[in-house]
Formats: C-alpha cells, sequence, structure tokens
C-alpha cells in the first residue's frame, strides 16, 4: 500500500490535484472498471477535487454535485466517468435499484465516488483512496489530503 | 384530451390526469399520500425510495378510480425522459409504453425540467408568454427565458450545488433532519438574518450563473468555530443563511429580468416552496408580475409531466420506442 499526504493551500491548488490525479488514474488496470473513493466531511472539497480530475482527463464542460442524483455522468474520449455521491443513500440496497453493478463493471468506467462508506459492503476494493480534511487551525482555505492506493503512484511527489 | 402522466425520474412516484378542454387536472397521486391506502394491504410496507415498480400500477389505478374514468376514456400517455435517473427513468418509461401498446393509445416522454416550467399554466391567472423561470430544487437552479411552449433559452445555472441540496447540507450541519429545507425554514423564523455574515455568491459577477458550494462550506466553518450551539445560534445561522440564499436569487432575478427585458418571474422546484423566499421575492421585485405554483405541484408531481404531454402530444407523433435521456438539457428540446 502507497500512502501519501498531501497539503492544498486553496481550491485552485485542490482542482490542480485533481488534475495530476487524473493521469493516474487513467493508467490503473488497463481495460477494466477504474474505482476512486473520496471520502471527508461537508465542505471539504470532494466535488472541486473531482472537477480538477474531470478536467485533467480532458472534459471540458460543467461540474455539478451529484448529491441530488446521486450519479452524474462524463462521456471523455474512450471512457465514461461516473460521478457518484452515496450522501442520500440510507440503505445500499437502494443503489441496485439504480443499477449500480452495471456501472462498476463497466469496462471503460471510471468510477469516482463521494461517501463510499454509505455503501461499502456491496462496493469493490478501490483502486485509490483520497481522504480530504479540514486544517486543523480552521484556515477555511487549507487542505489536508491522504491518499491510499496498491498501485504505483508515487509519481505524484515529484 | 385527457393526458395520464407518470413522473419517476428520482425519488418521487407521481400520477395524474389533466383534461385540457378545462385546464384542469382530473386526478392525482403521489405515492406519499398514496402509501395508506388499502392497495398495499393496509400496512405501509418499507418500500425504498427509488423502487418504482412496485408503486406505479397501484398509483395510475387509484387516479383512474379517483377521476372516475376507465383507460377507454384517456387519449395519451405521457412519462418523464429526462432528465433524471437511468433506472427510475427507466421504469416510467417502459410502464407507460406498455399500457401505451395495451390500451392502444399515443405515448410521449417530456423533459422533467420543462414540466417544472410550464406547470404554471394551471394556476389562474396563467402566465403569458415571454416569462423568466427560477427552478430551484434539490438537483437543480436554473434560469430560463421561456418565449412560448418549447422555446426556452438557459440563462443560467449553479455551478456546483444545487438550492436546496444547500438547505438540506446546512440542515445537515446542524443537525436537523432530512430534508433540510423545511427545517432550516422553521429555524430561521426565530432568529435574525443579520447575524452572520455569509457570502453571496457570484452576485457581484455579470453573468447569470450560481455557486451554493462556497455558502454551504462558510456555514461549516461558522458551526465549528462556535462552542455553544445552542437553539439560538441554529436559529441565527439558519436566518442568516437562509437571507444569504434569497439575496442570491433576487440578485440573479433582477439581472437576468432587466438584461432580457422581461416582466414576468414564475418561480418552480421545492425550494420554491420556502415561504420566507416568496416574500421577500414579493418585496424586492417591485412591477414585476411573480407566478408561484401550488405549494404541493412545486416538487416533482405527475400532474406536470400530463399537462406537458399534452402539448407534445399535440405538436408530435406517438412514439414507438422506449426513450429515455439521463442527461437532457432544456434547451435541446
Amino acid at each position: 500500500m502507497n500512502s501519501f499526504q498531501l497539503t492544498s493551500e486553496n481550491e485552485f491548488e485542490t482542482r490542480f490535484l485533481g488534475e495530476k490525479l487524473s493521469q493516474q488514474i487513467l493508467e490503473f488496470n488497463f481495460g477494466s472498471p477504474k474505482i476512486v473513493f473520496l471520502t471527508g466531511e461537508l465542505g471539504t472539497g470532494k466535488t472541486t477535487l473531482t472537477k480538477g480530475i474531470l478536467k485533467g482527463m480532458g472534459y471540458k464542460g460543467l461540474v455539478k454535485s451529484p448529491t441530488f442524483n446521486i450519479v452524474e455522468i462524463y462521456e471523455i474520449s474512450d471512457h465514461s466517468v461516473f460521478h457518484f455521491d452515496f450522501f442520500r443513500i440510507v440503505h445500499s440496497r437502494e443503489l441496485s435499484e439504480i443499477g449500480i453493478q452495471e456501472y462498476l463493471t463497466d469496462k471503460s468506467g471510471i468510477s469516482i465516488i463521494e461517501w463510499p462508506e454509505r455503501a461499502s459492503s456491496i462496493l469493490p476494493k478501490p483502486d485509490l483512496k483520497i481522504h480530504i480534511g479540514h486544517s486543523s487551525d480552521l484556515n477555511e482555505d487549507v487542505r489536508k489530503f491522504t491518499i491510499n492506493s496498491d498501485h504505483d503512484i508515487g509519481i505524484l511527489l515529484g | 384530451m385527457r393526458i395520464l402522466g407518470i413522473e419517476t425520474s428520482c425519488d418521487e412516484t407521481g400520477v395524474a390526469i389533466y383534461d385540457s378542454d378545462d385546464n384542469i387536472i382530473l386526478a392525482e397521486q403521489l405515492f406519499t399520500q398514496a402509501s395508506k391506502h388499502a392497495q398495499y394491504g393496509g400496512v405501509v410496507p418499507e418500500l425504498a425510495s427509488r423502487d418504482h415498480i412496485p408503486k406505479l400500477l397501484p398509483l395510475i389505478s387509484m387516479t383512474l378510480e379517483e377521476a372516475n374514468l376507465s383507460p377507454d376514456e384517456i387519449d395519451g400517455i405521457a412519462y418523464t425522459s429526462g432528465p433524471g435517473l437511468r433506472g427510475p427513468l427507466l421504469t416510467g418509461a417502459a410502464l407507460a409504453r406498455s399500457l401505451s401498446i395495451g390500451w392502444n393509445k399515443p405515448c410521449v416522454g417530456i423533459n422533467h425540467m420543462e414540466a417544472h416550467l410550464l406547470i404554471n399554466l394551471l394556476e389562474k391567472p396563467a402566465p403569458s408568454f415571454p416569462f423568466l423561470t427560477l427552478l430551484i430544487s434539490g438537483g437543480h437552479c436554473l434560469l430560463i427565458k421561456a418565449s412560448g411552449i418549447g422555446e426556452y433559452e438557459q440563462l443560467g445555472q449553479t455551478r456546483d450545488d444545487a438550492v436546496g441540496e444547500a438547505f438540506d447540507k446546512v440542515a445537515r450541519l446542524l443537525g436537523l433532519s432530512y430534508p433540510g429545507g423545511p427545517e432550516v425554514e422553521k429555524m430561521a423564523k426565530e432568529g435574525d438574518h443579520l447575524s452572520y455574515v455569509l457570502p453571496r455568491p457570484m452576485t457581484k459577477e455579470n453573468h447569470l450563473d450560481f455557486s451554493f458550494s462556497g455558502l454551504k462550506t462558510a456555514v461549516y466553518y461558522l458551526v465549528k468555530s462556535q462552542k455553544q450551539k445552542n437553539q439560538e445560534f441554529i436559529q441565527n445561522i439558519c436566518a442568516s443563511f437562509q437571507n444569504a440564499v434569497a439575496e442570491t436569487l433576487i440578485n440573479k432575478c433582477k439581472r437576468a429580468l432587466s438584461v432580457h427585458n422581461l416582466s414576468r418571474l414564475v418561480v418552480g422546484g421545492g425550494v420554491a416552496a420556502n415561504q420566507y423566499l416568496r416574500d421577500r421575492l414579493e418585496v424586492e421585485l417591485k412591477g414585476i408580475d411573480l407566478f408561484f405554483p401550488k405549494l404541493e405541484r412545486c416538487t416533482d408531481n405527475g400532474a406536470m409531466v400530463a399537462l406537458t404531454g399534452f402539448y407534445r402530444l399535440k405538436k408530435s407523433k406517438s412514439e414507438t420506442s422506449i426513450n429515455i435521456k439521463p442527461r437532457w438539457n432544456l434547451s435541446e428540446i
């Protein structure tokens, strides 16, 4: 398991980190689904990071919060990005109603999942786990990132 | 014409029958109301929120019964094609299409956002075109110019969180229950809306887009920094938050009305049920004709689908396939 800690000074750095991560994510499991977990309290910037990831993958349109719809789908060349948010999920069986397995097993699919802990029993092991925390001194812009992966993501430190 | 409308785009299961001769809804059912009825065996089964399959047929039977109509007396069927969740949309679409084959009636898929926008045509007086629409709900925050039926121009939208979502998340931060809108509104009534300074996101910018994510984060830090989270604190935060939301929405509506030279504003979506917001809009948009749907038609419902289906069927032929469009922008109609 590779584990890194990073600090982002503001929203722009968070997006930039997302852009850098996007290239790593694309290289995971060639020809198979790729899965990313995003955890952290409300307002830490999970959707902001996702905006960066999608931008890094070449998506140019608007990226909205998926909280209400549970999933927003973005088509980029060769891949479909499924941006999930399980914030509103109470029972993991609700996810079978929206056909979660179809998304997760899509070979060209990249699933970025916010609040995965709401449905951990039915989710596969992620390729990348990112936890975002508010800064300890309540600086409203600073965020702490903890990134875990079984893949080689060392290049991030470079 | 009498149109049966079926709504299953997300959480709500709604069915209604619209009669175009009198421009009225003959009958309507939402699952939440229906669950008490005997059709479910007297006991309310624990049906998951987005499992529309077991809810739809009983709701349709109840709606027909309430309108005292047989399937023969229905002239067409409308369902929500999108935008929304793929699974729930497919359930409604497949059932609508099956009924259309079984009953030999025309069938059409409609756009959920257009349905929210047109619902006020049921009210008296109804707004005449052109008008500005502010659609505010758990999943949306949109400004749309409607020049006629099927003629829509999206002027602005949220770049991150929807308004209703901001209410829900602020409620969560304050330990209030879900859905957060009514809870925050209730608390805010007793609070001072000037007690905390919260951002009015993007109000200094000339475009008509919104952003509510930063407002949520600002509330997070207020809550974190407060040691005593007593009732008064919660009431004051709720009031300040509501004030910030109202001022942001009013700012953008004023700009849109003036730039596009419009004098009528239709407000729709679940957040349109917020009385504080209605009052503020009325006070601050003097000289503008304001239209709000009935409270029960602010949120997702079958009536808006039936009404919109009527206009669609008048214009186009019946569909022969099942059509769902999870991402369907209003300007692509």
